[in-house]
This record gives C-alpha cells, structure tokens and sequence, in this order.
C-alpha cells in the first residue's frame, strides 16, 4: 500500500482539474509570454483548485471554472506586482533573438509572440481565450466576470492591433509580403 | 449595411471568424464578404492570426508536466487536514486554536485519515531517458501525421535548418543518411524537451511511411541518463521507439517499424555518427542546390 496510488481514492473532481492543466499552461504561457512565469501562475491556480475542490458543483463547467480560477490568481497577482513591473519589461532580451534572420516564418511566429505581449492585458485574455482555448464568448465572459459585449469589443480590438502589430511589425523580413493586405490610412 | 434585413456590425464579424455565429448569419456575413475584398481578407487574415497562436502555442499541451503541476504532488500534503479544517470553519483562526484544533484532527485523522490512504505519498520520479522516450513518441505521434506542416523546414533547405538546429542545440546537428534503407529526409523542426531544446527529423519511404529521429542536445547534464551507445526499446501505441545516448546527444528513433527494423536502422545512425564523412557530404551536396 505505500506509495502505489489506489485510483479508486482519486476523486473525480481532482481528475477533471488534472485534465485542465495542459490547456491551462498553454494559456498562462500565451499569456505571460514566459514559460516559468507561465508554471508558476497554473501552480497558484492548481493548488487553489485542490484546495477548493469541493466548493466545484459536478456537472457544470469545469474548464470554465479552472479558467475563472487562473484568471483570479493572475489578476491578484498583477495587482501585487504592480509596483514591480516596470522592470519585468526590460528583460526583453532573450537568448533566441540572436539567432540570425534566415526563416520567415520562426521570424513571424515569434513576432506574434512579441505582438501578442503589446497587446494591453484585458485583451489579450479575451483574444487567446477565444482563439486558442475556442472557448465561445458566453464561457469568456462567464470567466473574466465581464459582459458579453466587452468580450466582443476587446476580442475586435485585440485581433484589430495584433493584425497591424504583425503588418508593419519590427520585423522588416517578415512583414513585407504581408502588406500589400492593406495599408492603413 | 444589410442583407436580408440583417444588420451586420462588426461582432458578426468576429463570430464568423470564430466558427460562432448560426447558420443564417453566416450565409448573411458570406454574402456581405463576396463583394469587399479588402474586408474578406482581413477575417482571412484573423483566422491566420489564430492559426499561427496554435502553432506557436499547441506544444504546449504536449509537453510532460512539471512535478508541481501534477496533481498527484498535492495528494495528501493538504487533504487530509486542510480541507476538515475549512469544513468546520476553522481555517480562518489564528495560530494557536488552530494547532489546538489540528492536534484534535491528528488524533482523528491518524485512525481515519491514514485508514483511507491519505498519507504523504512521494511522487514517483520518472527516469529522464524515459520521459525523453516519451516527449519523442508525443513528438512523433503529433506531426508523424501531420499532412499539412510534419516539418518546418523542407529537406530542400536542410542546410539551413542543420545549421538553425545546431545553434539551438548547441552542438553539430547532422540529418543521417538513411536512403539505403528506402528512407529519404522530409525536413526538421525545433521541439522543446523539459526546457531544453530538441529536433526532430523526419524521414519518410516510398510507401509514405515515416519515422522521426528526435535530438536533444545537453544530455551529459541529465542525471541517470542511459549508458553510451546501449539502445533502450519502447513499444506504445503502435509506436515503437529505440532510445540511446550518445555523447552529448541523447537520440530517439521512432516510427510503426518492427524492433529489428528500428534497431538495424538505430545502428545505421550510429555508425553514420562515429564516421561523420557521410553527413559532410550530403549536406555540402544540398547546400549547392539550396543555395539559389
């Protein structure tokens, strides 16, 4: 009995949270732009989740209710860390920009990373929920705690800036073909 | 404006793009879309925009959890007097009522708590050269049959891509030559492996079958790693992986071959790693052709 898990212990509840730790990484990672960061905030997020466990009603949303979970933890967060941010933004200068210039499309993919990064908070959670986790905009709002119709407005002008950041981005290579899409008044 | 009597705005437009809006709408937006290009390309473009985040971020949802992040590293440390505490509402005391309640629950929990199982239980320690055998068949599952991009470099700019890979890795990539056995390189893209970088080659054979050779660079720093050289054999899935080390490489062979297939092309690889002519060779032949 020591150290072998019994499965027949494990209580559903704390399967289902389990099985929303990938997405959930993905999105605090999309989100924070750094992976250990990223860990640290789905780690916050997990252990509030167990913790919880029991306050979660079987047969609604469990993904929703993670997702309402993380997004509280990130907003507490943030407010703490407020003060603190000015000098997180420095530390732009990662390893992997050094690499040379030879292939569009990692030029691209990480601009949209960088872009996704300028987008101001409050959108971005609303782009990637939708876009990444497909989450339809009722389960959004039911996560972020907003109305629907600050969804849609954040989701239009968050997918509105990362499109011109990604068209005239500071990549020159990458956003060159891209600009004939349309030139901005 | 207005199709229909329907009044499109610009949330419409969204709900397109997302796949969200019904069926009559959608007809309305597609019919709306047909006459302005410069519109219909700038939902083409959003969708790409959303593409381009699951490429960038999918990965993610691959790779091995931290031990923090499984659930099964709490199991134990919290339930068994935590969660009694919350339910008679004493998490909230301070200190010492709540050590005095804590020492009631531990004479409770000792006979109940642990009855149930519930004691600390230490989580089990995956082996890295397994759970590197397991990021390769992930790895291998996920873009072995993928049609659309199994590569993100062509076999046509392998210099390019050896050249990306071993600056990424840290070391001299080389592609095997494996045409001997029928196996010819698709093309390569960079993974991550547990914070590190790893590549994954990817051949296929005239029967379009295809293995990936799965690389990761640093693997000296890995404790427990397997023996130099020894081959380790997997099996999962329909999947079969031989996994070694070599040097500073750790290497994973995959593909729906049989075990002495793999093996024998395992061995192919490693003889072609001790004699380093052969990749010289076939890359410098490439590179004239790549370089246009």
């Amino acid at each position: 009995m020591q150290g072998k898990l019994d499965e027949g212990f494990v209580p559903d509840t704390e399967h289902l949270i389990a099985e929303q730790i990938p997405k959930l990484r993905r999105y605090a990672r999309a989100l924070l732009g750094d992976p250990i960061r990223a860990d640290d905030l789905v780690q916050e997020a997990l252990v509030r989740g167990l913790s919880r466990s029991h306050l979660w009603q079987p047969g609604t949303d469990i993904r929703a209710w993670m997702f309402t979970i993380l997004h509280n933890v990130h907003v507490n967060n943030q407010r703490q860390r407020r003060h603190r941010d000015d000098y997180q933004e420095l530390s732009d200068d990662r390893p992997e920009m050094a690499t040379p210039a030879t292939q569009e499309r990692i030029l691209e993919m990480r601009d949209l990373a960088r872009a996704l990064q300028l987008l101001p908070g409050p959108q971005r959670e609303v782009v990637l929920l939708v876009g990444l986790e497909g989450m339809n905009y009722k389960q959004v709002a039911a996560v972020l705690d907003i109305p629907i119709g600050t969804v849609m407005s954040r989701l239009h002008r968050g997918r509105e800036a990362l499109r011109r950041l990604m068209a005239d981005g500071p990549a020159s290579s990458a956003s060159d073909q891209d600009s004939e899409v349309r030139s901005v008044p | 404006m207005t199709t229909r009597q329907i009044s499109i705005d610009e949330d419409d437009f969204q709900a397109f793009v997302d796949g969200q809006l019904p069926p009559e709408l959608r007809r309305a937006v597609m019919a709306y879309l047909a006459a302005r290009p410069e519109e219909s390309a700038r939902m083409d473009e959003y969708r790409r925009l959303t593409e381009e985040m699951h490429l960038l971020y999918d990965e993610v949802l691959y790779e091995p959890l931290p031990t923090r992040l499984r659930v099964e590293h709490y199991r134990g440390r919290t339930a068994w007097w935590a969660t009694p505490l919350r339910w008679l509402g004493l998490a909230e005391l301070s200190l010492a009522p709540r050590a005095a309640a804590i020492a009631v629950l531990l004479l409770a929990g000792a006979s109940g708590g642990w009855a149930l199982g519930l004691h600390y239980i230490q989580p089990e320690v995956e082996p890295p050269a397994v759970s590197f055998n397991r990021l390769a068949v992930n790895a291998h599952v996920l873009y072995a049959s993928d049609m659309q991009h199994p590569v993100e470099f062509g076999a046509d700019r392998q210099d390019q891509m050896l050249l990306w890979l071993s600056e990424r890795l840290g070391q001299a990539v080389h592609a095997p030559n494996l045409r001997d056995l029928g196996f010819t390189l698709v093309g390569g893209r960079l993974l991550p492996a547990s914070g590190e970088p790893a590549a994954q080659l990817m051949y296929e054979n005239p029967d379009a079958q295809r293995i990936t050779l799965y690389i990761r660079g640093n693997w000296a720093s890995a404790p427990g790693a397997a023996h130099d050289g020894t081959f380790s054999f997997a099996s999962e899935g329909g999947v079969s992986s031989v996994y070694w080390r070599e040097g500073p490489f750790a290497y994973a062979l995959l593909g729906e071959l049989d075990r002495e297939q793999l093996f024998a092309t395992a061995k192919i690889i490693q003889q072609q790693r001790a004699m380093p002519v052969v990749a010289p060779e076939q890359t410098t032949a490439t590179a004239e052709k790549g370089a246009t």
